[in-house]
Formats: structure tokens, C-alpha cells, sequence
């Protein structure tokens, strides 16, 4: 059995509970198909191609402050990746930070399940190096043409579907306080842009940044409720 | 002057603290200046024939702390040192800095207007030393053509912090669940980087760089709130 099916039938046999009023705040964990063709073709040797898979990890906070809005935020950044540039060793990277407003739309099998909205911001960065290895600081000193670091800062705007389970660890006591298993799939792209600069310099260039297309992520937050009488509405 | 010291010191940890309320935290921005020592990545460049760097540093960040079990501090604080450019002949270099650390302490004296706390902490930071010739025009095309543009040489590394926090409190409202308002103050303290790391260029180390690290003496001045929940009545603990 998979350890995606094991999640599941643990999600399935072990539900969770819905809370009115709450807070949260956890570690982010996930991926993301990014959108790497015109970079790739721009920047890689003959055949070459980046991964357009990428990993991405982070912080999140989120606030429900009755029983439908959700209000969010949460800044995550990319693994980086290596491959081979022209002429040169390219890494790869990036972050990611944005805004959620969301709507809980269903409570289903213990969870509640919402769809939102989200704005904000993400870098996209290349390094280009190759043959500054074994130089001395007083070399680079000497000679500061070593490689490149360059960067686009783009608006992304996306939608998706989130989803949530809690459990609460403080049953005896008036609030509720515990762990949450959630999820986000979803859609996004960059809007205007792209805005490329290195230090010191702006680059005219219409090549697209990575911030595009479908993504997934999975959250671990720990949540407390805010008032007393916002214990657990429907347990499974 | 030398008697009152002293007797200032024995005055306020044989206090009895004077405790508001079950919970109570802070925090705000902060804006002050970082001394550092510079000289030895000036005497590095100086041999290209860049100008200075500057020991007095503008430093931006922020940071906040809550109350547990009355007296013990837990938080955290961070931000940069605002950037310094210098240069020579067609290369310009410009200077930057950030850490974060995680802070603990002890709440020697809090009362309805005043907190004053010594903290601790430990987390990391580093330098980045851009160093950019002028190239004129450029582009994307021509950085992919030719990635031998610029120097970003990196240095980070672990560090310790040390000092005195004090707080001047005003109150703007409060309620029989909790209160509020807010809160200026002063930390004056003492930032230490105990590791001897390399710098980097990219993820190739660069040896032969100078000792220079964000290490030095430290004021920051704090604009914030502080909120705190529990009855609004002082009581006073031994």
C-alpha cells in the first residue's frame, strides 16, 4: 500500500473536527509544475532542458474569524536546482509569498473545505557561474567579472481549492487547541512583468519568469481556537 | 554617580515584580545603528583602491516577545543593516547585511508604564559584498552570451546577542479580558559571530577574505504595541 493510501484511510478513519473561530499558524510543505520552457530554451545548452518540477517549502498563518472567511499568508521558497547552462553551471531558484482570502464552502468526513483566492509576490533566480572556482578573494577583488545573478520580481495572482482537518489535543479545557493536516491545489500566474535586473543593472527581456501553472502543497499548522464557545462544531 | 549606580542595579532585582496580568507580550520595528569594524575588508579593497566603509551602520528590522511563566522571555528579533556603497575606478561595490535571532530573557521590572529585561539569543546572519563593474548597457541575451559580469560574494555564519531592553508602555485601552497600547523603547546590546566561515562566490569558497562580520555593539530604538489578557489589576509577586 502506497503511503498516499495509507494517508488517506488514516484521513478516512481518523476525522477530524471543524472549529468555528480560529487561528493557526505551521509549516508549509509541497510542489509545483513551473513554467520553465522560455527560460529553458533562453538558457540551457542544445539539448538541455530545466525540470519543471519543482519542490517548495515555508511558513503559513491563517485566521478564520467566524464560520465561512478565512484570511491567510504564506511565503514558501523553491529548491533550488542546478543544470547546465551555456557554458556555465546555472542554478535555479526562487520564493514565494502572497495572501489567501477563502470561502469555507462544505464540511465533509471532518474537514472543511474552502476555495480562495490569492495575491502576492515571487522572485524567480539564476546564477550563472562557472570558473570562479579556486580564485582567491583578493583575485576577485582584482578581477570582478565572475558571474552572474540575475532575478525577475513578478505580481502573481492565482485560485484554487483548499481543504483542512483538524484534531484537537486540549479536550478538557474551554478552547479548542490542536494539529491541522491541510492541502491546496491549485492555479497560478504572474501578471505584467517580466522584471529582470542583476545587481547594479536593469535587463530588457521578455522571457517569461518560473511562477506559472498548477501547483499542490500540504500544510501541518497548529491552531487554537479564539473564544470558549468556538469548540468543535461536528466531529467525525 | 558611582554610589547610585550600583544601588539602581540591587534596587531593581531585590524588586518585587509587579505583574499585570496572565499573559503579556510586545514588539514593534526597530530602527538604530550597528557598529561594526571595518577595517579589515577596507584594507582588502583598499589595495584595488576603493574608498571606505563606514563603521556606523543604519539598521532596520523588528522583532516582539511574550511573557511566559511571569518572568521567562521568549521571542525573536531580526533585520539588516541598510546598504553602504563604495568605489574605484569603473567597479562599485555596495555592502549588505541581515541575521535573526531567537531571544530569550527575564522580566526584572514590569509595571503598568515600564518593562525592563536583559535577553539572550542565538541565530544566524551574514554579509553580502556585491562587487559590480560598470558594462555600460546590457541585456538578458548578453548575460547568457557571457555570465562573467559581477561578484556576489557571500559570508554567513551563526551568531550570539546579547543586552538590555526597556520599555516605555502606553496604555490606550483595556477591558475585564485583556489590554493593550503602545509601546517605545530601547535595546542596547552586543552582536556576536563566534564561527570563522569562508565567503562564497555562488557555492565555491573563496579563502583569503577578511574577518569582517556584522560583530559589534548595537542601540535600536523600538516603535510598536504590547497587549497582554487578565485582569487589569496590579499585583504585586514575590
Amino acid at each position: 500500500m502506497s503511503k498516499i493510501s495509507i494517508l488517506l484511510l488514516a484521513i478516512v478513519l481518523f476525522p477530524g473536527a471543524s472549529f468555528g473561530q480560529y487561528f493557526e499558524f505551521g509549516i508549509v510543505l509541497g510542489g509545483g509544475v513551473m513554467q520553465v520552457g522560455e527560460l529553458s530554451h533562453a538558457t540551457t545548452v542544445e539539448g538541455e532542458t530545466i525540470p519543471s518540477t519543482f519542490q517548495q517549502f515555508g511558513a503559513i498563518v491563517q485566521v478564520s474569524p467566524n464560520d465561512y472567511l478565512l484570511l491567510g499568508g504564506s511565503i514558501s521558497r523553491l529548491v533550488n536546482k542546478q543544470y547546465a547552462g551555456r557554458g556555465t553551471l546555472a542554478r535555479l531558484g526562487g520564493f514565494e509569498y502572497n495572501i489567501i482570502l477563502g470561502w469555507i464552502v462544505s464540511h465533509w468526513m471532518g474537514a472543511e473545505f474552502y476555495p480562495y483566492f490569492h495575491l502576492g509576490g515571487a522572485k524567480t533566480s539564476l546564477q550563472f557561474f562557472g570558473g570562479g572556482e579556486g580564485n582567491d578573494f583578493g583575485d576577485i577583488v582584482a578581477d570582478p567579472s565572475q558571474m552572474a545573478d540575475i532575478s525577475t520580481s513578478d505580481l502573481v495572482l492565482g485560485l484554487g481549492l483548499g481543504g483542512e482537518w483538524r484534531w484537537d489535543l486540549n479536550p478538557g479545557s474551554g478552547k479548542a487547541r490542536g494539529i491541522a493536516l491541510g492541502f491546496r491545489v491549485g492555479f497560478r500566474t504572474t501578471v505584467g512583468g517580466p522584471n529582470w535586473e542583476m545587481v547594479g543593472y536593469t535587463l530588457s527581456s521578455d522571457v517569461a519568469g518560473i511562477f506559472k501553472g498548477p501547483y499542490a502543497l500540504l500544510s501541518l499548522s497548529f491552531f487554537t481556537t479564539m473564544s470558549e464557545n468556538a469548540k468543535s462544531k461536528t466531529t467525525g | 554617580m558611582n554610589r547610585i549606580i550600583p544601588f539602581l542595579i540591587v534596587a531593581l532585582l531585590a524588586l518585587p515584580s509587579i505583574s499585570r496580568a496572565d499573559s503579556f507580550g510586545g514588539g514593534g520595528f526597530y530602527l538604530g545603528l550597528n557598529i561594526l569594524d571595518m577595517s579589515e575588508l577596507n584594507n582588502a579593497l583598499g589595495s584595488a583602491g576603493y574608498s571606505d566603509f563606514k563603521d556606523n551602520n543604519l539598521f532596520f528590522g523588528g522583532g516582539g516577545y511574550g511573557l511566559v511563566f511571569d518572568h521567562l522571555i521568549l521571542g525573536g528579533s531580526g533585520g539588516a543593516i541598510y546598504y553602504q556603497e563604495v568605489a574605484t575606478a569603473g567597479v562599485s561595490a555596495t555592502l549588505r547585511g541581515g541575521y535573526g535571532v531567537f531571544n530569550f530573557g527575564y522580566s526584572l521590572f514590569r509595571s503598568s508604564r515600564y518593562h525592563i529585561f536583559p535577553y539572550g539569543g542565538m541565530g544566524g546572519g551574514g554579509l553580502q559584498l556585491d562587487l559590480i563593474p560598470d558594462a555600460g548597457e546590457i541585456d538578458f541575451g548578453d548575460v547568457i552570451k557571457d555570465p562573467k559580469k559581477v561578484s556576489v560574494l557571500t559570508r554567513m555564519g551563526i551568531c550570539l546577542d546579547a543586552g538590555f531592553e526597556a520599555d516605555f508602555l502606553i496604555p490606550m485601552g483595556e477591558d475585564k479580558t485583556g489590554f493593550g497600547g503602545f509601546m517605545i523603547g530601547v535595546r542596547a546590546g552586543y552582536l556576536y559571530f563566534p564561527t570563522n566561515t569562508s565567503w562564497k562566490l555562488a557555492d565555491y569558497k573563496v579563502p583569503g577574505g577578511p574577518d569582517t562580520w556584522l560583530t559589534g555593539p548595537y542601540v535600536h530604538f523600538v516603535i510598536g504595541g504590547f497587549g497582554g489578557s487578565g485582569p487589569s489589576e496590579e499585583r504585586v509577586e514575590f
